[in-house]
């Protein structure tokens, strides 16, 4: 046992030092990537220091560049370049900053207020003084709902008495102290909403002070409805899903920043636009400093920023417990589905080994992504179900088409000789299964299975797409609050992998003690003589 | 005990057992011989329905196995059965191996069932084994501790099925002890097996079986001795005369030389003999013969060897023009059978075809 221990604490402590080396080098990229513009800048450039210099200044210096945004800027952007630009679809508004800031894109189409924030937390960013387009950004509705007039209706007044104006001065300028949602005090006698909203798009839609939900979008939400004495039920989802929310049900209204455009109104209403600005491009600043910071401080910082302010570990934690229970539930049940599948597979009608052979095949040839957004705005689009619990039959389901091909391949190595030998000696077909064929295939198969349920641990990460928030989610809500792009993303990395070491530990364990060769040579049962 | 009527078994196309009649009692020690492929081994797994009878009637103690209804995992607790390929359970030590049965089966105490394990390992002397898994075990190792295993569900009938053809030839003589002493204790066995001495020694009856059927049926007196049906008499001939026939330029003669080998070591024939045959072989079919014969090669090798007399007779025919191997050009190779033999005689040409013969003996 000791010698496992000491082999663990040798391979965590490589991996520490690899995460280690990428934390250093990582600051140093961003780094040369200043001072290679600064090599380019004119002499005089340093004496209007302070000053922001765009590395573009105009949009017709874009011709050609690379332009990173998240889906929904392309056809605006098009209006107003020519076309032949090459356009880079980013998760979240922050992974395209990250993006621009490491040179893999010229600039970064973003909304006013997101841009405006970027500029403020990131060194060396700027916003094009040239704007792209007016943006008017509305909230989403079905087609036909019941909700959209009424909705319209508040969203007109709140223009006219100067509402708007208020939630603008609170959460686009205001300090940090007054971002607070509305108490939501009232009744809610004329019936409940479903509310889907991003919450990676500060500051119109993020999560705020003690993981609580904030933003723009929310509190205007929350305003028309208790105008109108609704109930809302707040949901956390994944920009690129909130259409599709809508589109199946999920959702009564959704809000994410999402401009009014003509494309989207083929399959979505819009309410009437309750912020009115503009589409921007955010370039690097040709005048940026070098941070003077030190990097250890710079990394407390981060740390801080990442994990203590606002309590943001609290929701780290509970993203992580969402991962592990996604996982290990999915890890039981695929378990228990992939034997039955393999048993299937195993049996002598021809239908049932073609049906479950058709099953692995199909399972196998979609990505999980694709296969839990058909899960859940599809299949159980009409249905109201817990994207927890759609993750969970999603990757049951994933698991149980590889592992039973596992089992089977295990079960097929133990030689038939054995089982004759079984049933020669009085074993029924079950005993002999049970006793003799299947502790031998697991045995075989448990080290392949290991290495499958590690890698659906890690392929969680895209439970956002089904408005769960699991650990990455919980990152990439952090990353957009502090705009801060790497420190979150590896301190992530970081509890990946430990929760994957922690788990092959079990698993490994496990795998021992079915191992007759090491286990201690004794009988069971009988008191050494 | 067991009584078989009209047993039938058919693949497809294949009939392996097309009309199997007997009757075995208690005690009895019955070995089954006969060429390869003649359904020696799909009779045994017949019996306990390991392959499942297209036709006929099986009745073991009373109880029609082959009846549908029939519980046959029951049958078989009374009915042991080794394999040619020991079949150990992999994932048990040998102690656990033969504790399974008794345990997870008759349902005895554990400790009962090791000690009993134990007294069945150190019967056939693989005590000092108990610990150890089936692939630290040598082949003879691992199937006394099969035929324990199957000791320890305390059987009725035993059925070997080629127990000894996948050992290595030093190791089969450990098994036979084993088995013989079983024998010895009264036990009801049938034993499929290519070892003559063996089923000889051992047996009470023996079932000459060729083309799917019991063809005879007797005491080993008399089928090794006294075969009355022409079958079992070319069988039982053929056991003890070698022959092999060359009939092309290419034949096989990697494999020829090994057949001389293990013909040498059935019959217990001493090694200096083998090799003086195997060069013998060499020298005058492949060197002397071979390139002087026609296109249409035709070499008929001969031999027998007497245990009284130590002492081998050869004896090879050849076609082609007549031809004394004495007058052959290729002095090397003749020397080298003039040593090797203690005697070379050429008989003559004769037959229509045109048939040379040489006739030698080779001593120790």
């Amino acid at each position: 046992m000791n010698r496992v221990i000491k082999k663990y604490c040798i391979h965590i402590a490589l991996c520490w030092l690899a995460v280690l080396l990428s934390v250093f080098l990582t600051p140093g990229l961003s780094v040369r990537a200043v001072e290679t513009v600064n090599n380019g800048a004119e002499p005089e450039a340093s004496e209007a220091s302070g000053q922001a210099q765009p590395e573009y200044g105009s949009l017709d210096e874009l011709t050609g560049k690379k332009i990173g945004m998240i889906t929904g800027f392309d056809t605006v952007l098009k209006g107003s370049l020519g076309h032949d630009n090459t356009f880079v679809y980013y998760p979240t508004t922050t992974d395209a900053i990250i993006a621009l800031q490491k040179d893999r894109v010229d600039t970064v189409c973003v909304d006013e207020p997101v841009a405006r924030l970027a500029v403020s937390a990131n060194e060396g960013l700027c916003i094009m003084p040239e704007t792209v387009a007016e943006a008017e950004y509305g909230i989403v509705f079905p087609k036909n709902s019941p909700f959209l007039a009424s909705f319209d209706s508040v969203i007109k007044q709140f223009w006219e008495d100067g509402t708007i104006e208020a939630l603008e001065k609170k959460w686009m300028d205001g300090d940090e102290e007054g971002k607070v949602l509305i108490p939501r005090d009232w009744e809610g006698k004329s019936g409940t909403v479903r509310y889907y909203h991003d919450a990676t798009y500060n500051p119109m839609c993020y999560i705020g002070k003690g993981g609580e939900s904030a933003g723009y979008d929310l509190d205007l939400v929350l305003m028309a409805a208790r105008e109108l004495d609704l109930k809302v039920e707040m949901t956390v989802c994944d920009y690129d899903a909130l259409v599709p929310a809508i589109q199946s049900g999920k959702a009564d209204i959704a809000s994410g920043c999402m401009d009014i455009t003509e494309e989207k109104k083929q399959y979505v209403d819009f309410s009437e636009p309750y912020c009115r600005s503009a589409v921007v491009l955010l370039t690097r600043d040709k005048n940026a400093v070098k941070s003077t910071e030190s990097f250890g401080a710079r990394l407390q910082q981060s740390f801080y920023s990442t994990f203590i302010e606002e309590k943001r570990w609290r929701m780290i934690l509970d993203g992580l417990g969402i991962t592990v229970l996604i996982s290990v539930l999915s890890g039981i049940f695929g378990l228990l589905m992939g034997f039955g599948i393999c048993m299937l597979r195993r049996m002598k009608p021809k239908p049932a080994r073609l049906g479950a052979a058709a099953y692995i095949r199909l399972v196998q040839g979609m990505p999980i992504v694709v296969f839990l957004m058909i899960l859940f705005y599809v299949i159980f689009g009409s249905v109201d179900i817990s994207g927890i619990v759609v993750a969970v039959i999603g990757f049951s389901i994933n698991f149980s088409a590889y592992t039973s091909e596992m089992m089977r391949n295990g079960l097929e190595t133990v030689e038939k000789g054995q089982s004759e030998a079984a049933f020669a000696l009085g074993y029924t077909r079950y005993q002999t299964f049970w006793k003799i064929v299947f502790p031998q295939a697991a045995m075989r198969f448990l080290p392949v299975l290991k290495g499958e349920f590690i890698s659906m641990v890690k392929m969680t990460s895209v439970v956002g797409y089904v408005a769960v928030q699991d650990l990455t989610k919980a990152s990439d809500i952090i990353r957009s609050r502090t705009m801060d792009a790497f420190f979150p993303l590896i301190a992530t990395a970081v509890i990946y992998f430990m929760v994957a070491n922690l788990m092959t530990g079990i698993l490994t364990c496990a795998e021992r003690r079915i191992d007759p060769k090491r286990r201690k040579r004794e009988v069971k049962g009988v008191e050494p003589q | 005990m067991i009584r078989v009527t009209h047993l039938r078994k058919e693949y497809g196309s294949v009939t392996p057992l097309k009309d199997i009649n007997t009757e075995i009692k208690k005690g009895e020690v019955i070995s089954i011989i006969g060429p390869s492929g003649t359904g020696k081994s799909t009779f045994l797994r017949c019996l306990n329905l390991l392959e499942t009878p297209t036709g006929g009637e099986i009745v073991i103690d009373g109880e029609r196995i082959t009846d549908k209804a029939c519980k046959i995992h029951l049958v078989r607790r009374k009915m042991g059965m080794v394999f040619q390929g020991f079949h150990l359970f992999s994932h048990m030590t040998m102690i656990e191996n033969i504790m399974a049965g008794p345990v997870d089966l008759l349902h005895r105490p554990r400790r009962e069932a090791y000690e009993r394990g134990m007294e069945l390992l150190r019967m056939v002397g693989l005590a000092d084994k108990a610990q150890a898994f089936a692939d630290e075990l040598s082949g003879g190792q691992k199937q006394r501790a099969a035929i324990a295993r199957t000791l320890s569900m305390e059987p009725e009938i035993i059925l070997f099925d080629e127990p000894t053809s996948a050992l290595d030839p030093t190791m089969v003589g450990e098994v036979l002890a084993v088995i013989r002493s079983l024998a010895g204790q009264g036990m009801t066995m049938l034993i499929v097996t290519h070892e003559m001495k063996f089923a000889r020694d051992v047996s009470t009856r023996i079932f000459y079986m060729d083309q799917g059927e019991i063809y005879e049926d007797g005491t080993p007196e008399q089928i090794f001795e006294h075969p009355r049906r022409e079958r079992t008499k070319q069988f039982i001939q053929r056991l003890k005369v070698f022959t092999a026939s060359i009939d092309s330029r290419d034949f096989d003669f990697i494999g020829m030389n090994s057949r001389i080998e293990e013909y040498g070591r059935r019959h217990l024939i001493p090694q200096k003999i083998i090799y003086r045959f195997q060069e013998i072989f060499e020298e005058l079919c492949v060197q002397i013969l071979l390139p002087l014969l026609p296109e249409e090669v035709s070499v008929q090798m001969t031999a027998a060897y007497s245990q009284e007399q130590s002492c081998m007779q050869l004896k090879v025919q050849y076609n082609g023009p007549a031809f004394d191997p004495v007058d052959s050009d290729n002095t090397t190779a003749l020397a080298l059978v003039r040593h090797a033999s203690v005697k070379m005689e050429y008989l003559g040409y004769s037959g229509a075809e045109g048939t040379n013969t040489v006739v030698l003996e080779i001593e120790e």
